[in-house]
């Protein structure tokens, strides 16, 4: 069917299309042969990826980082709150990942995507095993008040997220506590 | 820990930037804060194509306003819905958390979804796509003022960049009343102090309006010239959206 795809090249075009989704194992299997993905870059490269800062004004302090298509936005909006008796010289950080209609079309507004919560667990496990922020800077008055850092990460486009590690580094770093 | 974020604490936004600013602009002349002139619009940035999952999409920046629409469509309409001869338009706004400036969402942004809809449906030719449903969806990243107009700006470049046919582009300028001065499209703060505002969303090119909202007090002859400004605003957006547009387009027949 689609294996020959060598007539014309609007013809190719619209053939490799059709057998990429029809038959996916056989299409990647057949890049894999030569060492090379479907967007003809050879096994070890990643995608170009850039990283801007403060993009959002209203935030205090926030992130953008683009890894190929994949687009995502995390925000650091910092307010105040009773720290807990268990850790009373400690801040808190609360993160949430949100999935908004726009990344894709399977996400419908009023039903959250299911991978959101998961990716939402993975990375406040990351952030606190890797001791990446010390809690203790987040504090203001011992037992009284500390700050609340409600980090929020949006995925504007839909692919995969492993990219959120970096730009939760980014947003952090961004970010100004007095 | 995982435990404080299920049981919510309660946390307060520390304010040290609001001052109470007095209401002197009746009697002296209002300078706005960004140092614009009171018929001056923003500089906008448009940009198509910002979500390659979608069919359309488009980012637009006016000043500290910023707006992401992604349109899929023409689709499959939910099961549960009639058959219907004429295509379907279904709109949704939402906020990011971080958008305001106090963390949390405003309550009055619940109708921009159907005055999003409202504003779009007099331009898309709905007979072009039966029995299947347009969605648009917007998400404010960051509110600095004037959202609404924003809104529906953007998400007809988008619909342009998804290629769904439409009369005319439908553009959208709000005008505030502070006083005796109208200032165009108004930021956060003017916003909040104003005593009226009107928005227009309107088709440039056929010189015809979609959706007119007036708020507040008005008088008849402010009115008029409130409206003369929105469309001459409109006229100049719907250039430069026109431009982002063809500026696009060469790209992608490549």
């Amino acid at each position: 069917m689609g294996s020959s795809s060598a007539s014309g090249d609007l013809e190719g075009e619209m053939e490799v299309d059709a057998f990429r989704r029809l038959f996916p194992l056989r299409f990647h299997e057949r890049h894999l042969l030569e060492s090379i993905r479907p967007d003809a870059r050879p096994l070890g490269r990643a995608r170009e990826s850039t990283v801007a800062l403060g993009a959002v004004a209203s935030a205090d302090g926030s992130a953008l980082a683009k890894i190929g298509h994949t687009t995502m936005l995390a925000a650091i909006k910092m307010e105040i709150m009773t720290p807990s008796s268990e850790s009373p010289d400690e801040g808190s950080v609360a993160i949430d990942f949100h999935m908004p209609p726009i990344c894709s079309p399977f996400v419908r507004p009023g039903r959250p995507a299911e991978v959101a919560p998961v990716i939402a667990k993975q990375l406040s496990d990351a952030i606190s095993s890797s001791g990446m922020i010390n809690l203790k800077e987040l504090s203001l008055t011992t037992g009284k008040a500390a700050w609340m850092a409600y980090l929020d990460c949006i995925a504007l486009t839909r692919h995969r997220v492993k990219e959120l590690q970096k730009i939760l580094n980014e947003a952090i770093s961004d970010m100004e506590v007095d | 820990m995982a435990g404080k974020a299920a049981t919510a604490p309660s946390t307060y936004a520390p304010s040290p930037t609001q001052k109470a600013r007095q209401r002197i602009f009746k009697d002296v002349d209002w300078v706005r804060p960004d140092g614009r002139g009171f018929q001056q619009c923003r500089p906008a940035f448009l940009k198509t194509g910002a979500v390659n999952s979608a069919s359309g999409s488009a980012y637009a920046e006016f000043g500290n306003t910023k707006v992401i629409v992604s349109v899929f469509g023409p689709r499959e309409s939910k099961k549960a819905m009639l058959y219907s001869d004429v295509g379907r338009l279904n709109c949704n706004v939402s906020y990011t958390t971080f958008a305001n400036p106090v963390r949390g969402q405003g309550s009055d942004h619940k109708e921009f979804s159907s005055m999003l809809h409202k504003a779009l449906e007099g331009a898309i030719i709905l007979e072009t796509f039966p029995k299947t449903t347009v969605d648009v969806f917007a998400l404010v990243l960051e509110s600095g003022g004037s959202d609404l107009p924003v809104v529906i700006s953007c998400a007809s470049l988008a619909l342009a960049d998804a290629g769904i046919m439409m009369y005319d582009l439908v553009t959208s300028v709000s005008v505030s009343c502070l006083g005796k001065n109208l200032v165009i499209d108004p930021i956060s703060e003017e916003e909040s102090f104003q005593d009226g505002s009107l928005m227009i969303a309107c088709l440039p090119s056929r010189n015809e309006v979609t959706q007119l909202t007036l708020t507040g007090e008005w008088s008849t002859p402010k009115i008029h010239e409130a409206v003369e400004l929105c469309l001459d605003a409109c006229s100049k957006l719907g250039e430069i959206m026109r431009s982002c547009l063809k500026e696009a387009a060469p790209m992608s027949k490549e």
